[in-house]
């Protein structure tokens, strides 16, 4: 660990490679993470499968198998507008999910968390433990790049021709009209060539990435600067100590002024 | 903790985040990761030369 401690700490998603989480490699080490976060760092933000991890490190509550890969770009609404967090953001925006299970919203209640933006169609995005800001958790991928789910689908879509899996379904709300036209083309060719055994035709990433939007990093940008702003006005200047004297770290957001939070 | 594949874009995004969201504040980025998990030479490499 570093000495001294962090100001913040982002702690990425994982492949996994077990039936459970406990059974990863990653398991233990992060869980040894985040008991030295607990004294040493102001603020955790968790992305994704380390938010899965954490939940059921720290709440025991294990995550739902979907039915179906949830991936896309889905909207999303805040439900906790006056939080420091979220000051100043659009409150209907878009964040891209790509997951094949959930902490669902009962789930995230039930351990006392306070959840901050979710999606009618995707579920929770983002909530935050109960002293509302030493642990933040993210389920959707707002640090993704617009053509990061075209270069998930190209990997599936490859597997599938390389006999790995069926064919992956399109990530939802993300593939325009033109975007499709050059994807259903490629596919077909792709599949005629599949089937004689041909070499497969280039995936012409560049002429689909065009005609794909980003819609979310405006948000995730808001969001991360009013983060790392608060980690900057609650962090003690020595490293040593995660909090500004007088601030109760089960309550750091109290020493906030009234309008600030 | 990312695989191979999206280990060094992950961090890509996540520093990109971090360095233009906000302008006033100045931070140190200090990149980690967790042993045990299958990695190819070539990111071995990249993470021992960070």
């Amino acid at each position: 660990m570093v000495a001294g401690g962090l100001d913040a700490l982002i702690i990425t998603g994982a492949n996994v490679a077990t039936p459970r989480l406990e059974q990863e490699a990653f398991y233990r080490p992060l869980i040894e993470i985040i008991g030295w976060a607990s004294e040493n760092v102001t603020s955790v933000l968790c992305s994704c499968l380390s938010t899965h991890a954490l939940m059921k490190y720290l709440h025991g509550i294990d995550r739902v198998p979907l039915p179906l890969k949830q991936w896309g770009v889905y909207n999303h609404r805040v439900v906790g507008p006056h939080h420091p967090l979220l000051r100043g953001i659009n409150t209907r925006f878009d964040v891209p999910h790509s997951r094949y299970n959930a902490i669902t919203r009962q789930h995230f209640l039930d351990a006392g968390l306070t959840i901050l933006v979710e999606s009618e169609e995707a579920g929770v995005h983002m909530a935050v433990s109960e002293d509302q800001f030493r642990r933040i958790y993210f389920q959707g991928h707002p640090e993704y790049d617009a053509n990061s789910l075209l270069k998930e689908f190209k990997r599936e879509a490859l597997r599938h021709f390389a006999g790995e899996r069926d064919m992956p379904p399109l990530p939802e709300h993300y593939i325009s009209e033109e975007a499709f036209a050059i994807l259903a083309e490629y596919l077909e060719q792709a599949s005629v060539a599949h089937a004689a055994d041909r070499p497969l035709p280039d995936f012409s990433e560049t002429d689909i990435a065009p005609h794909l939007d980003n819609t979310w990093t405006d948000t995730a940008k808001a969001i991360f600067n009013n983060w790392l702003g608060l980690v900057y006005q609650l962090t003690n200047l020595d490293r040593h100590r995660p909090f500004m004297d007088g601030i109760d770290p089960s309550r750091p957001l109290d020493c906030l002024p009234t309008h600030d939070r | 903790m990312m695989p191979d594949a999206a280990f060094q874009v992950t961090e890509q995004q996540f520093m990109r985040l971090v360095g233009t969201s906000n302008q006033i504040a100045q931070f140190y980025v200090h990149c980690f990761t967790v042993p045990g998990l299958p990695r190819s030479e070539a990111t071995e490499t990249y993470i021992a030369h960070h």
